[in-house]
């Protein structure tokens, strides 16, 4: 598995080798992306977020502890930076998720028949730590203990967060007539 | 098992953290419950859902943005020579008189030594007007070739070998006052000699794997390196104007065959 790999690369960088260092990045960029511009959905945003990670995960390589996995470390920085990021917009405006929660006309709708863009919406409508799980399971398939140290809460509230986020997740893409209730 | 108990062991088995025994407990109990069968379904339906959402894939220029910014920040980070333990510095953040002179006669001391030693070792800065080292000039075969053309420099970096000696051709012309650096893995290259091949100031820095030149007009000039080592290895050139970087490039020199 590439992953066992990732001590001895970090090891490398810890010893100033940045071609260690941009094989890492060749490794985790697009996962990286993905997880955060599921937190964030718009694109630029999730770039600059990612670069802002890799840049942290850079400063803070010689602090890492080997014992925990390196991508369970890269993935905690980005969740954070993600939340982070979320927050701050909460500050100054509102997100996009949900001008589409209250407003959307039936032409706004038709425009954004994607199913992946229909997903996207309905994650913005959960709570971004919700999301947060919900990206990390289903799309990156981390287990609940990786889960617990990325959003660094017990274990067990990861497992009854993820399961009412589940439950809220449904219900989203129930109104949204993505999914259908039997 | 009652409702929630098994609306728990759906879950977990959706999660992937079920044992065998649980999993063949559930499924014989999923056989006669309608309510928690929908429930299975339904949420095997939305993990396949969310598990096939498309991928997003990086735009071009992210991992270049990355490593650039890794790169800036790699610089800025001064290196230290003589780690001090921070115990050390605590102990004069309330200096006591005896103290503070002590401290301050330590620190001119240092700065006196540094003083006699950084002209050896340090950054060597000159204003070059002729050839200084090594610039044999035979047999030389092109590797590479690199451009940038912007409005405020333009420049070419041609780089040539001959045996195991290396030279980088610039020709560079910029509007202002430019910086170009070129490091490289000091194991791998050593820097032995600079050769002029036009009429112009330039200003050459000198540290082992680190090589800076500065110029205000244009210029074309010859820097020659000695490969150290067979192995493939890489350099790279920034250039830079009132502290912005305008232009960065990585070069891959391959392994040389062995004799």
């Amino acid at each position: 598995m590439v992953e066992d790999q990732d001590p001895a690369l970090v090891r490398a960088c810890q010893a100033g080798d940045t071609r260690a260092f941009e094989t890492l990045v060749d490794r985790y960029l697009k996962t990286i992306l993905n997880v955060v511009q599921r937190m964030v959905k718009n694109h630029d945003d999730a770039e600059d977020i990612t670069q802002t990670v890799f840049i942290k995960v850079y400063e803070n390589l010689q602090g890492i502890d080997l014992r925990q996995k390196f991508f369970s470390w890269l993935y905690r920085i980005a969740v954070n930076e993600a939340l982070n990021f979320i927050r701050r917009q909460k500050r100054t405006t509102r997100l996009e998720g949900d001008f589409a929660a209250n407003g959307s006309t039936p032409e706004e709708a038709f425009v954004e028949t994607e199913f992946n863009d229909q997903i996207q919406d309905s994650l913005m409508k959960l709570d971004p730590e919700n999301r947060g799980l919900i990206v990390l399971k289903h799309l990156q398939n981390c287990s609940y203990q990786e889960m617990a140290y990325i959003m660094d809460i017990p274990e067990k509230t990861v497992k009854s967060r993820l399961y009412s986020a589940r439950q809220l997740l449904k219900g989203i893409l129930v109104q949204s007539g993505i999914f259908e209730n039997e | 098992m009652n409702d929630e108990r098994i609306i728990h062991q759906i879950h977990r088995e959706i999660d992937g953290e079920i044992t065998e025994a649980e999993k063949e407990k559930l499924h014989r109990r999923l056989l006669k419950d309608q309510k928690a069968q929908r429930l299975y379904r339904e949420l095997i339906q939305l993990n396949g859902m969310l598990c096939n959402a498309r991928r997003i894939e990086p735009s071009l220029n992210l991992r270049k943005r990355i490593m650039n910014s890794v790169d800036a920040k790699r610089r800025a980070i001064p290196r230290r020579a003589f780690p001090l333990p921070s115990r050390i510095f605590k102990r004069f953040i309330r200096p006591e008189p005896k103290m503070a002179f002590a401290f301050a006669f330590g620190v001119s001391v240092g700065v006196l030594l540094l003083a006699m030693v950084l002209p050896k070792n340090g950054w060597h800065v000159r204003n070059v007007s002729g050839t200084i080292g090594l610039t044999e000039q035979t047999g030389f075969k092109t590797l590479e070739q690199t451009s940038c053309d912007l409005t405020e420099v333009r420049s070419t970096w041609t780089v040539k070998q001959s045996g195991n000696i290396l030279t980088v051709e610039v020709q560079s012309k910029p509007s202002a006052e430019t910086r170009m650096v070129l490091e490289f893995e000091e194991t791998r290259m050593r820097f032995t000699g600079f050769q002029p091949m036009s009429q112009g100031k330039i200003t050459l820095e000198n540290r082992g794997n680190r090589i800076q030149t500065i110029q205000d007009g244009d210029a074309a000039y010859r820097l020659l390196f000695r490969r150290e080592s067979a192995d493939a290895s890489t350099f790279r050139i920034n250039v830079f104007q009132a502290g912005q970087e305008k232009y960065a490039h990585a070069f891959f020199l391959k392994q040389t065959p062995e004799k």
